[in-house]
């Protein structure tokens, strides 16, 4: 197996081109994808979440949809609809925005349940099914939802059971002053985005992300560790219910993807570790009294009781 | 009203001189080993200090003393070698020792004086035992009780002053102190193993050679020879008349013109000896003297030593060179005679090639005046003894020739003279004799019954075979008197004989004690213990229940404890040497820290990239399951180094 870490810092680094400020964020992201999950962005508007899903299609030479969310999105607005069509005299399917590589839904959290039910299972299933007819979604298929988490009249917040199906759940942030400052300069890039070369094509994202699941060696030392993050998020007094075993599994594949991009083959604690303040928090559900602390935090201080393999 | 009470004694003054006297005590324990310069030096320093400690005028810069106090050390330090530790070491200290006196005492320099005072006594422990050790330690220990006692009171406040009554009462409960430590002391003195050789004297080799007993008797090479006044053994027993005093060491029966020594062959194989008369039983103390003949009052009929080999001329000798002092018990017979049946007469009759005829004519001459055959020895005897002939230590007939120079020119010499010209004239006249060499006389100690032999006592005589056996005669004509009475019947040498009274009782009572005794108590203390475990010995399934089942399950506890415990394996054992290594350098890894993000919290960039180096081949196998070779170890191992 030959690992393409340099290509992916390439990646990173000519994106941040355009991105200014949110190279942890892009990077991020870009674990999120290849572990073939899907990203969820919690964070304010107009902090760059489009440019960055727009910047990672680009780059990856991948098609790129949007969906913005409202209260009267429906189903059919996301998966697409048969049509009847005058020339032919039947229906034709007509492919909605989820029929893309790469998908920013903005602000899921004001979808109605039905339409956000919808769109998680097209992301679980990665095929959709209307009209008693089965699509397969594109490969590679990778959902970046936003959420706003100011806003609460009229959304309907995802519940925890959804949120597991993002394998990580991160937020851009405010840039530096001195990001800000070129973002005023230069004003937005988001133009030039669109105009960008692909670095990648889609078949090497394809072999990238199956060397990452298939070919990336986790320890039965590093399993060991990553169950007694497991046990330790169970049995927290923090915590009300700990880490599913989807979860856990969220945890060995960034952990793999994370390692891929250190040039690595094999799997270290440190990769579990560095990812798990936005692979765990969202998953895991707080005791009341616990709800208003940082939670990464807690998270974190979890982690830091746990004993590394060497 | 301030009023000086007169019989005030400032505590200094006590101090000082306490502290004078234990420095002398230092002195006195090791005066008689050292070269004279170095105690002349020491007392005229002494004398000086103790002037400007009285005058209280002036101070050696302590710069100056520092000076040379360090150059004496280096001077010391040179004059070391492994022949002669001591004296060059006790020497150095006795100089500091003067040296700290001269400064101006502090309380550091007193603790100091104190210090090379009991490093002075040590030494005089190595270089002799005696008991006048004893003594000197006794009165040091009191002394320096005291003088800290009084010291911290000067330490506090130097211009204290005391009534003397308040002194004296210090002084008097300052004694307990070593007097309380006395039976714990005794336990020691009872339980630990003693010695009845100096300790580290082997440091001390080079000593020079006690003049006295040789196993060969070499005629003219020397020209004077040292009276040594040393003892060479001790003898108890009852008082005898003097005449029968001779020491038997050693037998000598070869003659070569100049030195006589022992045959190698077995003197007489199968020896019918036959001696009768009254026997005398001894009790012999024996100093080390370096070689391996025991000493026994002739004729010695058995001595009870262990490994001792009986030879067939009466003497006795023990396979290791006596290095320490011993005791035997020795029952002789005082015989005229030794009767042999057979001789090898070739042996007794041997004489040199070259001998000259003069010589030869002269025994022969001599025997011929004799009435009958038997009296030839007592003529030659008388020749020698009664001639010409006188005794001397002094100008000894240096030469090749020796006993020539003896017979017809000198006419003075040593006994070994008198001896080797009898023999020879005997051997000459067709009379088997020999050589016997051993003390002769000693100082009878009423007070400890003993007789005391010094090394000065030397002696050699001859030993004639005739019709009756073997017969003493002594030819050499030295009176008597000097061989049994000291020279000097003053008050000095009473006082040495009652002081050698006492270290013979000391040897004898307290040194000698011997190792048996204190085997056969441990044997008795063991036997004690013993008891218990022969009862479970005869009852097996007792012995099984409380013995082996116990010892069995301990076992195998303890092997599960090792198992489950986990030896470290070969990684484990790696990355501890990494993270000690790592300590050593000041950084320490957390429980849930990873190598790489510990790796990276290192700021020296050296130390970082190596330990990432290694942290990176590490991990390569260890996160990839993969067993470490012996290479690998290895390389992981020297990139630690």
């Amino acid at each position: 197996m030959e690992i393409r870490s340099s290509r992916i810092d390439y990646i990173i680094k000519s994106l941040s081109k355009y991105l200014q400020g949110k190279t942890r964020a892009l990077k991020l992201s870009l674990i999120a994808f290849f572990s073939k999950g899907h990203l969820l962005i919690e964070d304010l508007p107009g902090l760059g979440k489009t440019t960055l899903a727009i910047g990672i299609a680009k780059a990856l030479g991948l098609s790129f949809g949007r969906i913005q969310c409202t209260n009267d999105l429906l189903p059919t607005d996301i998966t697409g609809l048969s049509i009847y069509s005058k020339t032919t005299g039947e229906f034709e399917f007509h492919p909605g925005p989820i029929f893309n590589n790469i998908v920013l839904v903005d602000e899921i959290n004001r979808a109605t349940p039905k339409t956000q039910s919808a769109l998680l299972e097209a992301m679980g299933e990665e095929q959709v099914t209307i009209e008693g007819r089965t699509y397969k979604l594109p490969k590679p298929f990778f959902v970046i939802a936003t959420q706003n988490p100011v806003e609460h009249f009229g959304t309907f917040p995802l519940p925890e059971s959804q949120l597991d199906r993002f394998i990580m759940k991160i937020s851009i942030g405010y840039p530096s002053s001195d990001s800000e400052r070129e973002i005023l300069r230069g004003g937005s890039k988001r133009e030039e985005l669109y105009s960008i070369e692909p670095i990648m094509n889609k078949d090497e994202v394809l072999q990238i992300q199956g060397d990452i699941r298939g070919n990336t060696y986790i320890s039965d030392r590093i399993l060991d560790y990553a169950l007694k993050i497991i046990e330790a998020t169970r049995s927290s007094k923090y915590l009300n219910a700990g880490l599913s075993t989807r979860g856990a599994l969220a945890l060995t594949y960034t952990a793999k993807t994370n390692a891929y991009f250190h040039g690595r083959d094999f799997v270290i604690p440190e990769d579990i570790k560095e990812l798990a303040e936005y692979t765990i928090p969202h998953r895991v559900m707080f005791k009341e009294e616990y709800e208003n602390l940082n939670k990464k935090e807690i998270i974190k201080s979890l982690i830091e009781e746990i004993e590394v393999p060497a | 009203m301030v009023l000086k009470i007169s019989p005030n004694i400032k505590i200094e003054y006590s101090v000082k001189i306490i502290t004078y006297i234990i420095g002398l005590i230092g002195f006195l324990s090791v005066f008689k080993h050292i070269s004279f310069i170095y105690s002349s030096i020491f007392v005229a320093l002494s004398f000086l200090a103790i002037c400007f400690d009285y005058k209280k005028s002036f101070h050696m810069p302590r710069w100056f003393l520092n000076l040379t106090a360090l150059s004496v050390i280096l001077l010391s330090l040179f004059r070391l070698n492994l022949d002669n530790l001591i004296v060059p070491a006790v020497e150095g200290l006795l100089i500091l020792l003067s040296i700290k006196f001269l400064e101006e005492k502090r309380f550091r320099d007193y603790m100091q004086v104190y210090l090379i005072s009991l490093f002075l006594l040590s030494g005089s422990a190595l270089l002799t035992i005696d008991i006048k050790f004893s003594i000197y330690f006794l009165i040091m220990i009191f002394l320096l009780t005291v003088s800290i006692v009084l010291l911290t009171y000067y330490s506090q406040e130097p211009d204290l002053e005391l009534p003397k009554d308040t002194i004296l009462k210090i002084v008097l409960k300052s004694l307990l102190i070593p007097l309380i430590s006395m039976p714990m002391t005794l336990f020691l003195f009872v339980t630990l193993p003693r010695t009845s050789y100096p300790f580290l004297n082997f440091l001390n080799r080079a000593e020079k050679a006690k003049t006295g007993f040789t196993d060969n008797v070499r005629l003219g090479s020397v020209s004077d020879i040292q009276e040594d006044s040393t003892a060479i053994f001790r003898a108890h027993m009852e008082k005898i008349d003097e005449r029968y005093l001779y020491w038997r060491g050693i037998v000598l029966d070869y003659f070569d013109g100049t030195s006589w020594r022992r045959s190698e062959e077995e003197i007489s194989g199968e020896y019918q000896l036959n001696i009768t008369g009254r026997k005398i039983t001894q009790t012999v103390y024996l100093e080390p003297y370096e070689n391996i003949y025991i000493f026994a009052l002739d004729k010695p009929y058995s001595i009870a030593l262990k490994n001792l080999k009986k030879h067939g001329d009466l003497t006795f000798t023990t396979a290791k060179t006596i290095d320490r002092r011993i005791r035997y018990e020795a029952v002789s017979v005082m015989s005229y005679a030794i009767t042999e049946e057979s001789i090898n007469r070739d042996n007794y009759l041997q004489l040199p090639e070259d001998i000259s005829p003069e010589i030869v004519k002269l025994s022969k001459e001599t025997a011929s005046k004799a009435e009958s055959d038997d009296q030839i020895p007592i003529a030659i005897l008388n020749f020698l003894s009664r001639g010409n002939y006188k005794y001397s230590l002094q100008n000894l007939p240096v030469s090749k020739t020796p006993l020539e120079d003896f017979l017809f020119k000198y006419k003075y010499g040593n006994c070994e003279y008198f001896a080797s010209a009898m023999a020879v004239m005997l051997r000459a006249a067709g009379i088997p004799a020999r050589l016997v060499g051993g003390y002769r006389g000693g100082y009878y100690n009423d007070m400890g019954k003993y007789y005391l032999v010094p090394q000065k006592n030397a002696h050699v005589w001859v030993e004639a075979y005739t019709d009756k056996g073997w017969i003493r005669l002594d030819p050499t004509p030295a009176s008597i008197e000097g061989f049994v009475s000291p020279h000097k019947r003053d008050l000095l040498f009473k006082i040495r004989l009652v002081l050698d009274t006492i270290n013979y009782y000391w040897n004898a009572f307290v040194i000698s004690y011997d190792f048996e005794k204190q085997l056969s108590l441990f044997h008795k203390i063991q036997s004690g213990i013993r008891k218990p475990e022969i009862k479970l010995f005869i009852n097996k399934e007792k012995l099984i229940k409380y013995l082996v089942i116990p010892a069995v399950l301990s076992l195998s506890v303890f092997m599960l404890y090792v198992l489950i415990s986990g030896r470290k394996t070969e990684e484990e054992r790696l990355i501890a040497l990494f993270l000690k290594k790592m300590e050593r350098h000041g950084y320490k890894k957390g429980k849930s820290e990873g190598l790489e993000e510990f790796v990276a919290g290192m700021r020296e960039e050296d130390l970082k990239q190596s330990a990432h180096r290694f942290v990176e081949e590490f991990e390569r196998h260890y996160y990839k399951d993969r067993k470490f070779t012996k290479e690998e170890i290895k390389r992981l191992k020297s990139m630690l180094k």
